[in-house]
């Protein structure tokens, strides 16, 4: 939706700094995001610096349950491998296949086009118990 | 833990480090697969200070190293590097590493950081001052390896000349009034040369080849250099339980039969040996890890010794030490990857090699 994009782009707030108002987190640095009925899940911006660059993404498919803590993808980068714990209970919707030919989107736009599946939650009450951005930050003492 | 002469700098230059062999070292600067670029399409520079450095000096020192050494020493003309073995007395690698003759009675030795205190418990007690000394030098000296298809060019541009100087040739000269060793050696599978000079130089030398054009690297990008150029690493493919046939480094155990190790190594090989070292080329991108299983059907036929994805090739790669009647190239094997098995096939060495 480019018309979407340019409208933002004369909002007084940046974009990227109005979405992450609205992203909860895990303490395991992975975000969640509303986005109509359904929520998009991500790697913090934070957790994409420290892994270095990432070379492969393996994703949960189309139709996957998922629990909050749980498992649910692997981040390859050069130096090593880690596992992308859910943010909430929930079924995947869609996936970000961009990521198989460009991982690296991680690196570059963890909050945006780096995201990493769609998921219907299982209840309405998802974010709860999940960390404002302030709090992750708090946590991890960034200003 | 140790910290190296140009620690501050790598700190400052926003460098994130790591533990290596009781070191703290540099892991990467701008990021792994961007100075991996830099290194194969232009110059990078690494701080491997945390090398060991050990000086042979003495009326008997070639024939002392001739007994320490996998490889001929009385044939290696001063100005000359060899890259020889430790071995141990029943024919297993001890570490691996580089013999520049300086003299007709010195010799440096740059061996591995982790194994540098075992090797001169191991080898000062044979020296006396009667025949060679046996001096640590790690601690008062840094080393820079500077490599690349630019790496002639910006030693060039800050005075040190490699033209004159041939592949696994060495040469004392003088930099800003310090001596310096130049040796055109690497650790990437490209041209480039590694020097080394007094600590205290060390800062001038760092910025002098930053500004002519190097870029910083940390140990992260000099491992997926080595890997892809198929170079072994002590630790991974070589060990206390590894016999040099086994890796593809026969040629490497060309000394006296009196050289410690160097007979069992060779009735070793005689004997036959029952493991290769092999590179895989996975067909995902999940990457095969050190200690993983390679599979041929439901048989484990050996491990990963380092696994990376290759930036160069764009797919994920390893080396692996498997049974010999499973080493032929072109084989289909898999890899379980926590607990799924990812197919690959299995490559000759090196995956890259500069044209």
């Amino acid at each position: 939706m480019p018309h979407a994009r340019a409208l933002l782009c004369l909002l007084p707030v940046r974009p990227r700094q109005a979405a992450e108002m609205h992203e909860r987190y895990l303490p395991t640095h992975e975000w969640a995001r509303a986005e109509g009925e359904e929520v998009v899940i991500g790697l913090s911006d934070f957790a994409a610096r420290e892994v270095g660059d990432v070379v492969h993404v393996g994703l949960p498919k189309v139709g996957a349950e998922l629990r909050r803590g749980v498992a649910c993808a692997e981040i390859e980068s050069v130096k090593s491998v880690h596992d992308f714990y859910s943010p909430l209970d929930g079924t995947v919707t869609a996936v970000n296949d961009q990521l198989a030919q460009r991982p690296e989107l991680v690196n570059q736009e963890p909050l945006g086009a780096g995201w990493f599946v769609r998921v219907r939650p299982a209840c309405a009450s998802w974010a709860e118990g999940l960390l404002t951005a302030e709090q992750y930050r708090a946590q991890l003492g960034l200003p | 833990m140790r910290a190296t002469p140009l620690a501050d700098r790598h700190r400052a230059a926003g460098a994130r480090f790591t533990e290596f062999a009781g070191w703290q070292l540099p892991l990467q600067f701008a990021g792994i697969v961007a100075e991996h670029g830099a290194v194969r399409e232009r110059c990078g520079v690494f701080d491997v200070s945390h090398m060991g450095r050990l000086r042979l000096v003495g009326p008997r020192a070639a024939e002392l190293l001739a007994r320490w050494l996998s490889r001929r020493v009385r044939d290696q003309a001063p100005g000359r590097v060899r890259y020889a073995l430790a071995l141990a007395e029943d024919g297993t690698i001890l570490d691996d590493l580089l013999a520049a003759r300086l003299g007709d009675y010195e010799f440096l030795l740059v061996v591995n950081a982790v194994n540098r205190e075992a090797l001169l418990a191991r080898w000062q007690p044979q020296t006396a001052p009667a025949s060679a000394v046996l001096g640590d030098e790690t601690l008062a000296t840094a080393m820079l390896a500077v490599q690349g298809p630019r790496a002639a060019a910006v030693l060039a541009a800050i005075g040190i000349a490699l033209s004159a100087l041939p592949r696994f040739g060495c040469r004392l000269l003088r930099w800003q009034g310090g001596e310096l060793l130049v040796s055109r050696t690497g650790y990437t599978g490209e041209d480039g040369a590694e020097l080394i000079c007094a600590a205290e130089a060390a800062g001038a030398l760092w910025d002098a080849l930053l500004a002519a054009g190097a870029q910083p690297c940390g140990l992260g990008a000099r491992d997926t250099l080595r890997l892809e150029a198929g170079l072994p690493l002590y630790g991974h493919e070589l060990s206390r339980a590894v016999y040099p046939g086994e890796v593809g480094l026969d040629w490497a155990v060309d000394g006296d039969d009196e050289a410690c190790g160097v007979a069992a190594a060779r009735a070793a090989g005689r004997a036959g040996l029952h493991r290769r070292l092999v590179g895989l080329i996975a067909r995902s991108r999940r990457v095969p890890r050190p200690g993983y299983a390679v599979l041929r059907g439901e048989r484990r036929i050996g491990a990963i010794s380092s696994g990376s994805f290759s930036p160069t090739l764009g797919q994920a790669i390893a080396m692996a030490l498997i049974d010999a009647d499973c080493a032929t190239p072109g084989s289909e094997v898999s890899i379980d990857i926590r607990g799924e098995p990812e197919p690959a096939e299995l490559v000759a060495l090196p995956f890259y090699r500069r044209s």
